[in-house]
């Protein structure tokens, strides 16, 4: 079987006496979706976190592709084909839909020590970037400052930042979070499309897009990993009835 | 109806409002208040623009607030002094070296600076230009505190250009008209679009695989280069070097003049730089307390600011 995209190794984080991140070990197949469910508070956006590079670990391995990329900064980290989407979107708020895929475009692909030619002139990039929007459905609204873009079309915005720079996993930290139903239709219809393209961690709440997306689900609770398995076993699972429903489960 | 769009006018762009008059003023009456002559307060206007605009980049683009950017233009007039002494004076290299001084000491003390962010980084540049005013004022061979006369002006091209001021001044506008044009490129460029990125949303920057600080070095250091072509200008045109010109006073004035004219756009710090310098000559000549007088009129300009800013934004 060949290597893991994503391979987290006994990763554990502590503040204090509170155990954010217990143990934790789990892996991400090439082109496959995993998906990390659990209730609040139980560690998921920490987790994401410490894999994006934003936190340190206290101990564990995080290894991309077989590299362990534990030391590196989120830059770096993201130099090696890691792509992320923030629980509360995070664009270039006064640059175009356009200028934003652009520039995530100029981090991967060309050279940022060009001070003369415009930006919206190179021909390479701006095709890249509307390739990327078209792919999310938000060709339209290339032109539009990302300030006045809907939650719903920040999220695509996002997605499609990270798509144009060819990741080899995605990082979503709850991409339905906020949207509505239309929204969450659209957004699932783009995922759907990249399945069995790149390989995504996916943290989410809602079920039922857990369940149209992914190939595998992972439950977190109190930090530590209750239980693993595809959406048909964790279906039936007890510890994901218990952690949901509470000791009243049937 | 006039009065309106006059007062409209004033409150949306109090600094633009302000400036016409004064101007006008000081062109036509200038010498009958004792301000001094329009071709020497005009080439100073344009000498302080150009390090305002340069400090405007930074600080606009980069979010870099610098409070020691007098430092490099006062070490630019010194370099012109030094050589000057030495018996070198062409002005073209003069300003290669001044730019290579200035770039130098604001990439070296950028390269400890840039580490920090907001108040530590304001307090770390101020620290660093009164280290580089401390240094010069020690230096007995360049009149210590009291400073020196420049024995030799810059020529170009062996022509004694900067001899007159209305050379001087149209020499520093037509740096800054290159400047302004050049900076503009800059701020459209791959390196612009990144340099505002890593400022406007750094978490984003990082995630997409850009590292902050190469950036934020080289348009510091770029800066640092611009404002000592300014002093090497200045120089010149005061004929005097003293450690003053590096001065916090002097930072402080240029963070003024680029916040007078409004931070948002690039010819803003050039606006501010020419009402700063117009205004305190013009209320110069005409009061003793021209200081108190300085400060009740930027009050002013920045409290009108501040009421259509906000009224702008509940407004659709």
């Amino acid at each position: 079987m060949s290597e893991p995209v994503l391979a987290i190794r006994d990763l554990c984080k502590n503040y204090g006496a509170l155990r954010v991140t217990d143990h934790v070990s789990l892996d991400v197949h090439e082109g496959e979706i995993h998906a990390i469910i659990g209730p609040n508070g139980a560690g998921k956006t920490t987790l994401i976190a410490q894999i994006a590079g934003a936190l340190h670990p206290d101990s564990g391995a995080i290894l991309l592709s077989g590299k362990d990329i534990s030391r590196l900064s989120p830059a770096a980290r993201a130099q090696r084909g890691l792509a992320r989407v923030f629980q509360i979107s995070s664009l270039i708020a006064p640059f175009t839909a356009l200028e934003n895929v652009a520039l995530a475009a100029q981090a991967r692909f060309a050279s940022s020590l060009s001070f003369w030619r415009a930006a919206s002139a190179d021909r390479d990039l701006v095709t890249r970037a509307q390739t990327a929007l078209a792919t999310v459905g938000l060709a339209a609204r290339a032109q539009t400052r990302a300030a006045s873009l809907s939650h719903g079309e920040a999220r695509s915005l996002e997605i499609a930042m990270c798509l144009v720079q060819q990741p080899r996993l995605l990082l979503l930290d709850e991409p339905m979070a906020g949207a509505g139903p239309e929204e969450t239709r659209e957004l699932t219809r783009v995922l759907l499309g990249l399945k069995g393209k790149i390989a995504m961690l996916l943290i989410e709440h809602d079920m039922a897009t857990v369940f149209a997306l992914a190939d595998r689900l992972s439950l977190l609770v109190g930090g530590a990993l209750a239980a693993t398995g595809t959406p048909a076993m964790m279906r039936h699972d007890p510890e994901v009835r218990k952690a949901y429903l509470g000791d009243f489960a049937p | 109806m006039l009065l309106h769009r006059l007062t409209d006018f004033a409150r949306r762009e109090p600094t633009t409002a302000l400036l016409a008059p004064v101007f006008i003023i000081a062109l036509f009456a200038g010498q009958v208040l004792g301000v001094s002559a329009p071709a020497t307060l005009l080439a100073r206007a344009a000498i302080f623009a150009i390090a305002a605009l340069s400090l405007s980049f930074i600080l606009g683009q980069g979010g870099m607030v610098s409070l020691g950017h007098a430092a490099p233009m006062g070490l630019g007039a010194y370099v012109t002094l030094s050589l000057s002494m030495l018996g070198f004076k062409d002005l073209l290299g003069v300003m290669a070296c001044a730019f290579i001084v200035g770039a130098l000491f604001s990439a070296l003390t950028g390269l400890i600076a840039l580490r920090t962010r907001g108040v530590y980084f304001i307090m770390i540049t101020l620290a660093f230009a009164q280290m580089a005013y401390y240094a010069m004022s020690s230096l007995s061979v360049f009149g210590g505190t009291d400073g020196i006369a420049l024995p030799l002006r810059s020529t170009l091209f062996g022509w004694p250009l900067l001899r007159s001021d209305s050379a001087t001044a149209l020499l520093a506008l037509g740096l800054l008209a290159a400047l302004f044009w050049g900076l503009s490129r800059v701020t459209r460029s791959r390196f612009g679009m990144a340099l505002r990125a890593s400022h406007l949303n750094e978490a984003r920057f990082t995630a997409l695989g850009f590292e902050p600080l190469p950036y934020r070095l080289m348009a510091y250091s770029f800066a640092g280069g611009i404002s000592a072509l300014a002093g090497v200008l200045l120089a010149n045109l005061t004929d005097y070097i003293a450690p003053s010109f590096l001065d916090w006073h002097r930072s402080g004035e240029l963070i003024v003049m680029v916040v007078l004219g409004g931070v948002a756009r690039p010819f803003g710090a050039i606006l501010g730089a020419f009402a700063l310098i117009y205004l305190e000559s013009l209320l110069g000549g005409l009061t003793q307390y021209w200081n108190l007088a300085l400060g009740l009129i930027l009050l002013a300009i920045v409290l009108a600011r501040g009421r259509f800013e906000r009224t702008a934004r509940i407004a659709p």
